[in-house]
């Protein structure tokens, strides 16, 4: 319940608790301009709140202004105060003040502004002239809050990118600063804000703002190749010569004035110097998701193909395949050489899934390319894909296979399914049934049991004992995340491509395995939808298929609506006529008829205009003018289905030779008989529309006295009476 | 809601600067008229559109310059003229968003679509990438004119139909790979129907999962065949009396629309009843003749001239038709009267029909040139470097859904006024209050207005006393 305005007042003197305040407030906002005294007294006192020396009570101000700004009226006469209020509470924002009170602040002042944003007069009174110290002041309290405080530069820039321009330098200053700090061990948001608000500051410039933007996203590309460019000292590149081709051609040149970074120092008899490949690399890598998915709000020239031979160029330096150089003694320089270039590829994924997002369709270009590339990056042992190297991994190929997943769903058909079989592979080594054991414990294992032969008493077998009889206790769990990007995965594979026999019969096997045990493992025998839409989706696209999937998949959810459908097909109902003469004599017919409305025709011209059909003919010369030509709007009698359930009727009987059906002739004739009919005649046709086979059946049921649970459709009849 | 319908016709041939040729955007179920082109006539299927209202474009080659013309919605003159190798007969535009995505992206300001495909009167094909302007496939793929090109829905196949007789079908991602080491130019064609014996006129591609997408072809041998696309199969063939000109089909596959030379527009249902049970027309592979229909029972006989135009609506029950004299009908398919009807003064060559919602049409700003602009067709098909392949493309923004309940919202505020009462964070620097002294003022506050309180009671127990 909420309160009046007068006893919310009254609490704002000295609140005790803001919170039903707000409520009140919230729901009481359009009843508070019946009174303007009250508002104005309203305000008053949140302003006074706000001016509060209290944190807590310049708090409650600044929440309740956030509310109170939703209201017009309330906006218009004291939206300048409120902004006022609010900087000055910014103005003296330090270290010492408390975030809670920061974050309000500045929450509130980003509410007022979209508040106000779009409407031209509030904003040439309050927006324009307080823009300049609003930006000023986000910029010095920058970190108190940056995420927040970036996050809200980067709306102001995007849309007031002329009032922003002065501050522009002093933005990219700071952005790069902490570009500069431990970039990459910063949370998610903070640097998804960073990297977008770099790549929106070419928005500032006066002219040519997307060549601006193409030579800083350039100036990215090419330092990330020039640091790549390092690991031929690492990695014996002179094996894969279309590497070394890419990685030295002329587009990837670094210009020194554009480095946004330092040169690196690294020290190969030092190798944790390493580490600082793959923390610069993730930190480009980000600016680059950045420059892909941030919207400019004009033409810019992407450069497409750099960006994917960008990716190659990653994918391609694979220690899989390439070896680590022979100079490289150190065996921790070569491990961790190994774990960077994987690390490096995990840290570029996102680079793919912002292109296939914002692309899409140019991406089908290189859709085979991307696809053969990203197969290297799975490990193989001899001919099998390394189910020990994918798990310790999973990581990076759960990373993968999302990413293989998003870009296989560009398409609808992929006929390449030898491509895929790698990744279905991998997939399926994620999800198998685990063992928390690793490889040297299960040849303790085997030595515990030789050396039980001895009968002597081996200390080390004890541990061992509980995982040789219980061993279902040591069962690993997957982790939720890698199995519904494995799933995500099969479902995009299994709906565009038909796989080989042993991999379609795997995940086939798979498939029903999770949803008997999802089943049988739930109270109310349900399963996630993830799961409900993989089982569909394989009796859909059947793929490989000797024998079909569709009985289990019944078995299992034959409750689900569309394998009902499936396994009990319908047709979809034809549009038909009948002639106003077949209806019934009696007068109760007769009324029902008028009043009541065939639901297809009628609603749908309702969406279309709100209005039904106009049957009068209107012609359009060759100016685009309207003719009108005098027709009378003929009466449209329309049926209910109830009516249609006790007069079937049905196309011709026969297709093959379009026999006359035994349905009452309606009319078919030449314009102008239409014409004239649509005047004259009783014989209006009527819309109406046949049944399917399982509406008859019910309809058999009820004539001959059966139960049944088809039920006739409700009929408002004052509602419609006067569509007549 | 609004449904538009576009109409182009022929042209008159004397008029070779197509002074007198308009284009028109027309709502089907009223009468307003939402856009005119000008100077816009084509050969038949010689127009693609990608949408109604700011934003968006028309594509209309010129049926008798090597050009094709670029339209922006809201603006009624030619904005660009795009030269091309030869004059085109067909166009067809494939949209960026080959499938439903995940994330939820904002049109951008102008909707760019992807590719643009042509077909000539020497049976060449075209693609352009429009986001680069380059050519990316050429090649003779019929020995006669092209009569029309179109994508499937999804983008997956790209069909052409042409006067000599045959019907081919091309995977795209084959035809655009050409950046793939293994890339053939000599493309074979995903299937090639040879049944007609003469030229096919006109085909439809259903929507659908694609197992299940079929084509239906048109012929003037007066043939309608029924192909499963990915089976690769023909399905039915139905036999008319007279020629075909142009075919439609139902959006749930109920009936099938044949126009025809005579002006007659047939309806051939694709089911039967049999005894209560709708089944399916014909069984697979059958050859169906479908007899004359004296009594017009499933005849539409709007036009006095030869159908070259249908389009059915969103609800399946208009069907929209266009012929040689000009005239655009909106029929009720199940009354078979005419409900609306249009007229320009040559061929009916293009009709399409768009659903839009009602605000895609009341916007009126157009967009600056610079994002308008598409940049020049190439002419000659160039080995392209993967490196520099570039595109023009404004980037979309994803859509944020800021508006966080109103619920949210109060719970995290009630949540920070937690804190603020326990005391957690310390509070403040502009205060010098602590919190002993805010202990004993709350203690002597309560005590006061526990005294308050008392003396209230009292009074109003005397006051009730009095009452």
């Amino acid at each position: 319940m909420s309160l009046p305005v007068a006893v919310v007042i009254q609490q704002l003197q000295e609140p005790d608790s803001v919170v039903p305040i707000l409520k009140s407030l919230y729901t009481n906002l359009n009843a508070l301009c019946h009174s303007k005294a009250e508002a104005n007294h309203l305000v008053s006192r949140t302003l006074n709140l706000m001016s509060a020396h209290l944190a807590y009570k310049k708090w409650c101000g600044v929440v309740i202004t956030e509310v109170l700004v939703k209201n017009y009226e309330i906006l218009s006469g004291s939206g300048l105060k409120f902004v006022n209020a609010l900087l000055k509470i910014l103005e003296t924002a330090n270290q010492s003040t408390d975030i809670k009170l920061f974050n309000a602040t500045v929450r509130c002042l980003n509410k007022v502004c979209d508040e106000i944003r779009g409407k031209p007069t509030l904003t040439r009174e309050i927006l324009t002239p307080k823009l300049p110290v609003i930006i000023q002041l986000y910029l010095n309290t920058l970190d108190l809050n940056p995420e927040l405080i970036i996050e809200s530069l980067y709306n102001l820039m995007s849309h007031h990118p002329t009032t922003f321009r002065p501050f522009a330098n002093k933005l990219n200053s700071r952005l790069v600063e902490y570009l500069k700090l431990d970039f990459s061990s910063f949370p998610s948001t903070l640097k998804f804000h960073i990297s977008r608000t770099y790549a929106l500051l070419p928005i500032i410039e006066k002219t040519d703002a997307d060549k601006v933007w193409s030579n800083k996203l350039n100036g990215v590309i090419n330092e990330i190749v020039d640091i790549l460019s390092i690991f031929k000292d690492l990695i014996d590149f002179s094996q894969d010569s279309e590497l070394l081709s890419l990685i030295s051609n002329p587009v990837f040149k670094v210009i020194d004035d554009a480095r946004i970074f330092p040169f690196l120092q690294i020290d190969i008899s030092k190798p944790e110097t390493l580490l600082q490949l793959s923390t610069r690399l993730e930190t480009l890598f980000s600016l680059l998701v950045g420059f892909i998915s941030t919207s400019l709000g004009m033409c810019v020239k992407f450069p497409l193909g750099k960006v994917i031979s960008l990716m190659e160029i990653i994918f391609s330096i694979n220690t899989h395949y390439l070896p680590v150089k022979r100079d490289i003694r150190d065996e921790k320089a070569k491990a961790l050489t190994r774990s960077i270039t994987i690390k490096i590829q995990e840290s570029s994924l996102p680079i793919l899934n912002a292109l296939t997002t914002t692309f899409q369709g140019p991406m089908i270009i290189y859709l085979t390319n991307i696809l053969l590339v990203l197969e290297t990056s799975i490990p193989m042992n001899k001919k099998a894909v390394d189910s020990e190297e994918v798990l310790n991994n999973e990581q990076f190929t759960t990373k993968l296979l999302s990413t293989v997943s998003k870009i296989l769903q560009l398409v609808q058909l992929y006929q390449e399914p030898q491509q895929l079989v790698r990744f279905v592979e991998a997939a399926l080594i994620l999800v198998e049934p685990r063992i928390n054991v690793n490889g040297s414990s299960s040849s303790n294992i085997d030595k515990a049991n030789n050396t039980k032969k001895t009968k002597k008493k081996n200390s080390q077998a004890i541990p061992m004992a509980d995982l040789l009889s219980h061993s279902h206790l040591f069962d690993g769990e997957i982790p939720a995340e890698t199995i519904d990007t494995v799933r995500t995965f099969v479902n995009s594979v299994i709906t565009r491509t038909e796989l080989p026999s042993t991999q379609h019969y795997k995940i086939m096997r798979y498939l029903i395995i999770e949803a008997v045990k999802s089943t049988h493992f739930s109270y109310n025998n349900s399963m996630s939808s993830e799961l409900k839409r993989l089982l569909i989706n394989a009796v859909t696209y059947p793929g490989f298929e000797k024998v079909s999937l569709l009985p289990i998949v019944s078995s299992i959810m034959g409750d689900d609506p569309l394998i009902s459908v499936f396994n009990n097909p319908r047709f979809p109902p034809v549009p038909q006529l009948i002639d106003k003469s077949v209806e019934s004599d009696s007068e109760e017919e007769e009324e029902e008829e008028e009043t009541t409305v065939l639901p297809e025709t009628n609603v749908l011209s309702d969406i279309l205009n709100k209005r039904t059909f106009e049957y009068a003919n209107d012609t359009v010369d060759t100016d685009g003018k309207r003719l009108k030509t005098e027709q009378k709007v003929p009466q449209i009698h329309l049926q209910d289905q109830s009516e249609s359930i006790s007069s079937l009727k049905y196309q011709p009987q026969d297709v093959l030779k379009f026999k006359e059906s035994d349905t009452p002739k309606v009319a078919a004739k030449s314009p102008h008989q239409v014409s004239n009919e649509t005047n004259t005649s009783k014989h209006i046709p009527v819309t109406q529309m046949s049944l399917t086979p399982s509406h008859a059946s019910t309809d058999a049921g009820e004539a001959s006295g059966d139960e049944s649970d088809f039920e006739m459709p409700q009929i408002d009849i004052d509602g419609d009476s006067d569509q007549e | 809601m609004e449904e538009v319908i576009f109409y182009v016709g022929q042209g008159d041939p004397t008029d070779k600067q197509s002074q007198e040729s308009y284009a028109f955007a027309q709502s089907v179920h009223g009468s307003r008229q939402l856009q005119m082109f000008r100077n816009a006539d084509c050969a038949k299927n010689g127009a693609a559109f990608t949408g109604v209202g700011i934003g968006e474009k028309a594509f209309i080659a010129s049926p008798n310059k090597a050009l094709i013309n670029v339209y922006s919605f809201g603006k009624d003159g030619i904005d660009q003229r795009m030269p091309v190798p030869e004059q085109v007969n067909c166009l067809a535009v494939l949209k960026m968003n080959t499938s439903p995505s995940d994330q939820s992206l904002n049109k951008p300001s102008y909707r760019t679509p992807w590719l643009l495909a042509a077909g000539s009167k020497t049976g060449k094909v075209y693609i352009w990438d429009i986001l680069s302007g380059e050519l990316i496939f050429a090649k003779d793929v019929h020995y006669q004119s092209i009569t029309k090109i179109a994508f499937s829905k999804c983008g997956t196949f790209l069909i052409t139909g042409s006067e000599d007789s045959r019907c081919l079908i091309f995977k795209t991602i084959e035809l655009v790979s050409i950046f793939n080491k293994d890339h053939d130019t000599n493309v074979k064609p995903y299937m090639s129907i040879t049944d007609h014996t003469l030229p096919v006129t006109d085909f439809y591609v259903s929507n659908g999962l694609i197992n299940d997408v079929s084509l239906y072809t048109v012929s003037i041998d007066s043939t309608l065949r029924v192909y499963n696309i990915t089976t690769r199969q023909l399905m039915h063939t139905f036999v008319l009396s007279s020629s075909i000109e142009c075919v439609t089909v139902d959006p749930c596959g109920r009936n099938m629309y044949l126009g025809l030379t005579n002006g007659q527009i047939r309806v051939v249902p694709m089911f039967k009843v049999n005894n209560m049970n709708l089944e399916r027309a014909g069984k697979f592979g059958e050859i169906l003749t479908v007899p004359n229909d004296p009594e017009l029972q499933n005849t539409l006989t709007a036009h006095d001239s030869a159908v070259s135009q249908l389009e059915v609506s969103l609800d399946g029950m208009s069907l929209i038709s266009g012929d040689v004299n000009g005239n655009v009908y909106v029929s009720d398919i199940t009354s078979k009267q005419i409900v609306r009807s249009f007229k320009i003064s040559t061929a009916i060559t293009h009709i399409s029909a768009i659903v839009c919602p009602e605000e895609a049409i009341k916007n009126d700003l157009v967009a600056d040139k610079r994002s308008r602009l598409l940049p020049p067709l190439k002419r000659v098909l160039q080995g392209l470097d993967q490196v520099s392949y570039e595109v023009n493309v404004e980037i979309p923004e994803a859509q944020t859904h800021s508006d966080i309940s109103f619920q949210h919202w109060l719970d995290a505020q009630a949540s920070d006024e937690l804190s603020f009462k326990i005391g957690t964070t310390s509070s403040t620097g502009t205060t010098t209050t602590t919190s002993s002294e805010d202990g004993q003022k709350l203690a002597k506050l309560s005590t006061a207005y526990a005294e308050l309180k008392a003396k209230y009671d009292e009074l109003l127990a005397d006051h009730r006393a009095l009452l």
